[in-house]
């Protein structure tokens, strides 16, 4: 009987999840974009049927038209969007399109939150569907038959049009091969903006008819989101009977998760997409064309690599960076203390986006987990301050250094032989997931609430003593820590081991038959990554006193990466030029729910379609001009001295 | 000098090295040619460890290679180009060929490069190597902004700059004009000679062959019908058959 229930309950969340994953599907099988930002346009279309039929729908086909209405309006968001971001999209990099859409997730909920406010609405089934069937013993809401039936139906109408109609052949033919497609003059623009319009009345229409089956709130993308990708993911991306077999899988976890560990909801789910992930990291039905992963260049497309040698003239570097470590080390006496916390985040969050970048921009790996480990070193070294257990502070954040090195070692050795691409990003997607809901669980680690009051510690040398209590003595020894771990990352990457870096980031198959191994070094830019993230996570913790699952969430996970496109993954001081603009963004606009997220989204949005090389790189842009100019006067010979 | 037996590739279904065999000997020039989709590119992978084999031994001076990585063959002498050249394009001549150097440097001795820049000799060196390949007039220029031809050279000089003993060169004039295609020529014929080079390579242009090969091997749909010198494979019936008696009649 449980069982039974079980089964069905999943099936009903299975079929729920499809619905959204049908467009993402869509979506990525044509134009090749993960849409990141489906989970968001879900909310939008519940927050839309929300306001034309209110919290009490009297019929079921009010409710049915109010889900068209929202469809519509949706369709025509789609229509917009298209012409705007998709079609831009189409030729930049994976990892580029990627961020797009995710600063289209961050414009969508903050939109959101201005137009519909926060609170929770929520909305109840029209009476014709709010009783339950009974079948001898069995009983089943009727809600739930209303969504399984309406999976099931959306799931035949798209599997014949997109297999038996003739517009689904064309539609199989662009997906297989663009370029060919238009040669044979087939138009695909149109047929683009058809399916995008079409993936967005799905998904306006799943918002409306799903308004019953769970609260409304800003909060609802998210709710969506991780689980659809999942789907997209096991059927293998862009394929719609992938994405319906992969959504009754997970259903059916979900069903099993709630009889095996009742304890933790939801993880099971995650643990069984990583097996999966490292089994068949193409999915049930593998798509052509779906990884990119082994085209040389691919990921990061820039036209700039990070410099690989120091510069040639230092001393104007290192006056610069003097100035600016000095600027920051005055703050404690001229800024507010609002001001001051929000700069000593904003130096924590530039070296966690410099460890990102160290993937990013010099190995070549697109990671979407990275909150993961600087919640394992924040909440390490938060949990051992609180015990107080006269473990000197310096050995703490050494040990979150080793335990981050450790975590990234066994991770990627497992990850990085098996995936790359796409599934690299959602597996350590997935592991920070299953982290942040490990803690959230774990009432030693302080579940949902997480670590409050974690005291700030001394520093004992024997012959001197820094008392790091008050918050300017902490800032000042985060600055000092943070520049430390700046200046040795960067001799890293301008030495020898940075050229290897950035030629496998180029051409991983050139680099391989260059001698390089080129799985051993990701693997230590892994570990070294890891390690640094961690680093990071352990210095926060006495500055914010607290630490919350959020640390490990995808959204902290998305931090560094905005940071480094903000600033410039070409350059290795980009990250922290994000980080310094990002934390001014958010300072200014910290008054308005929601602002900050359009705000931050606007921009980052903007950097991906009109200048993808960051700030540093637009900079870098109107310099090479100049230089350009220069370079046809000199004779070559001088050429030679400035290679440095 | 290297040798494979048997090798069998298939993609999924389509088996596309079916039993191939054969063994180059030291210091010779043997190419591989075959129409499109004969398997050319794939034993190239095979041999060079890119991919796989599904079974089949490689050697390489004796020792069995076939479980090895690329990057592990390449330590033991392979040099590897492409049908399209692979270079890395953001950087600069010098510093692609730099980079090559340091690759090379980090095998022999087993010290880390210690200085954060290339060491000077490292710089002489490709500087040596630019000269070689008639790239020194472009050293600062990227990778991506050279012509097809340069970047073909570029790749040889990034391969030869880590010393190998045998170059495998897949269509190394694949899309150059005349001129290019003979200075190619010159340069492959003189660094073999240089260096002692074993060169294997696979090869559309009649001429090139001709002008290069000590023996040759043709291929077709992944097995192979005829290995030999050139007039060896002239005279052969099945080849002319393959070739329709034209191309290989022109040589």
């Amino acid at each position: 009987m449980q069982i039974g229930f079980a089964l069905f309950n999943g099936l009903t969340v299975g079929m729920s999840i499809f619905l959204v994953a049908a467009g993402i599907t869509l979506i990525f099988g044509m134009l090749k974009i993960l849409n990141i930002a489906h989970g968001s346009f879900f909310m939008i279309g519940a927050y839309v049927a929300y306001s034309i039929i209110g919290t009490d729908p009297d019929s079921t086909w009010k409710l049915v038209v109010a889900a068209i209405l929202s469809g519509l309006v949706l369709a025509a968001l789609g229509l917009l969007l298209n012409a705007s971001v998709f079609q831009r999209l189409r030729n930049i990099g994976e990892a580029y399109s990627l961020i797009a859409t995710f600063a289209l997730l961050m414009i969508c909920n903050g939109v959101t939150k201005i137009i519909w406010g926060v609170n929770y609405h929520s909305v109840s089934a029209p009476d014709a569907l709010a009783g339950a069937v009974m079948y001898g013993r069995f009983f089943a809401p009727s809600y739930s038959l209303f969504i399984i039936g309406l999976g099931v139906l959306t799931f035949l109408v798209l599997e014949i049009v997109v297999h038996r109609s003739s517009v689904g052949k064309v539609v199989r033919a662009i997906a297989h091969d663009p370029w060919m497609a238009n040669l044979v003059g087939i138009n695909t623009s149109r047929i683009y903006a058809l399916v995008v319009i079409a993936a967005f009345f799905c998904v306006g229409m799943a918002g409306g008819l799903l308004l019953p089956n769970q609260s409304l709130s800003p909060l609802l993308f998210e709710s969506y989101l991780l689980q659809s990708f999942i789907v997209v993911i096991i059927g293998g991306l862009g394929n719609i009977r992938g994405a319906f077999v992969g959504a009754i899988m997970l259903g059916l976890t979900e069903g099993a998760n709630f009889l095996v560990l009742p304890d933790i909801p939801g993880i099971l789910v995650y643990i069984i997409l990583i097996g999966f992930l490292l089994w068949r990291p193409y999915g049930l039905f593998p798509q052509p064309g779906a990884d990119t992963a082994g085209q040389a260049g691919s990921l990061a497309e820039t036209e700039d690599v990070p410099a690989t040698t120091p510069p040639k003239a230092l001393l104007g570097s290192v006056v610069a960076t003097v100035l600016a470590v000095s600027v920051l080390a005055s703050m404690p006496f001229w800024a507010n203390a609002g001001f001051l916390f929000i700069i000593g985040f904003a130096m924590v969050e530039a070296v966690l986006a410099l460890s990102w970048n160290l993937l990013f921009g010099y190995a070549g790996l697109t990671t979407f987990g990275h909150a993961a480990f600087f919640a394992l070193g924040a909440y390490f070294v938060g949990f051992l301050l609180r015990q107080e257990t006269g473990i000197p502070f310096l050995v703490l954040l050494s040990s979150s250094l080793v335990l981050g090195a450790l975590t990234a070692f066994f991770v990627g050795f497992i990850a990085i032989r098996r995936t790359s691409g796409i599934a690299l990003g959602i597996l350590t997607l997935s592991l920070g997931e299953i982290l942040r809901r490990a803690i959230n669980y774990s009432p030693a680690l302080g579940s949902d609430d997480g670590l409050s009051g974690i005291p700030r510690p001394r520093i004992d040398l024997g012959l001197i003593v820094f008392d790091l209590g008050s918050e300017r003595a902490y800032f000042w020894f985060l600055l000092a820590a943070c520049s430390v771990v700046a200046l040795a990352l960067w001799s890293f990457t301008v030495g020898p081991k940075g050229r290897v870096l950035v030629a496998l980031r180029q051409d991983p198959i050139r680099a391989e038959f260059l001698g390089i191994n080129v799985r051993r070094y990701r693997l230590t830019a892994f570990v070294i990554s890891g390690a640094i993230a961690a680093l990071a996570g352990g210095l926060q913790a006495p500055w914010a006193q607290i630490v919350t699952p959020e640390a490990a969430s995808y959204l902290h996970s998305t931090q560094p990466m905005l940071n480094t496109l903000l600033g410039g993954s070409g350059f290795f001081w980009g990250p922290i030029v994000g980080s310094a603009i990002f934390s001014g963004i958010n300072y200014a606009t910290r008054t308005l729910a929601g602002l900050s997220e359009v705000v931050s989204g606007g921009i980052l949005l903007l950097i991906v379609l009109a200048a993808p090389g960051g700030v540093l790189g637009l900079g870098s842009r109107f310099g090479r001009m100049k230089h350009v100019g220069a370079l046809h006067k000199r004779s070559t010979v001088n050429e030679l001295t400035r290679i440095g | 000098m290297i040798e494979c037996t048997n090798i069998y590739k298939n993609y999924g279904a389509i088996s596309v090295l079916k039993g191939i065999s054969l063994n180059v000997a030291e210091q010779e020039t043997f190419t591989v040619i075959g129409p499109n989709g004969a398997g050319k590119t794939t034993l190239f992978k095979v041999l060079t460890g890119e991919i796989p084999a599904n079974s089949g031994t490689v050697t390489f001076k004796g020792e069995d290679i076939t479980r090895l990585s690329a990057s592990a063959r390449v330590h033991r002498g392979f040099g590897r180009t492409f049908q399209v050249a692979r270079v890395l394009p953001s950087n600069s001549v010098l510093e692609n060929i730099v980079i090559a150097l340091e690759a090379r440097a980090r095998q022999i001795e087993r010290g880390p490069l210690r200085q954060l820049r290339p060491t000077g000799r490292i710089k002489d060196e490709a500087v040596e190597v630019a000269r070689r390949i008639s790239l020194a007039n472009k050293l600062d220029v990227p990778a991506r902004f050279l012509s097809h031809g340069d970047r073909k050279r570029l790749e040889l000089g990034i391969t030869l700059a880590l010393k190998p003993k045998i170059l495998m060169m897949d269509e190394p004039t694949a899309g150059m004009s005349p001129s290019d295609r003979n200075a190619t020529i010159d340069i492959i014929l003189h660094v073999k000679d240089e260096d002692c080079l074993t060169i294997m390579l696979t090869e559309h242009d009649m001429d090139v062959v001709s002008q290069l090969s000590d023996r040759i091997m043709v291929m077709n749909y992944g097995e192979t019908i005829a290995v030999g010198t050139l007039s060896e494979i002239r005279e052969n019936a099945a080849v002319r058959d393959i070739y329709l008696g034209e191309e290989i009649g022109d040589a």
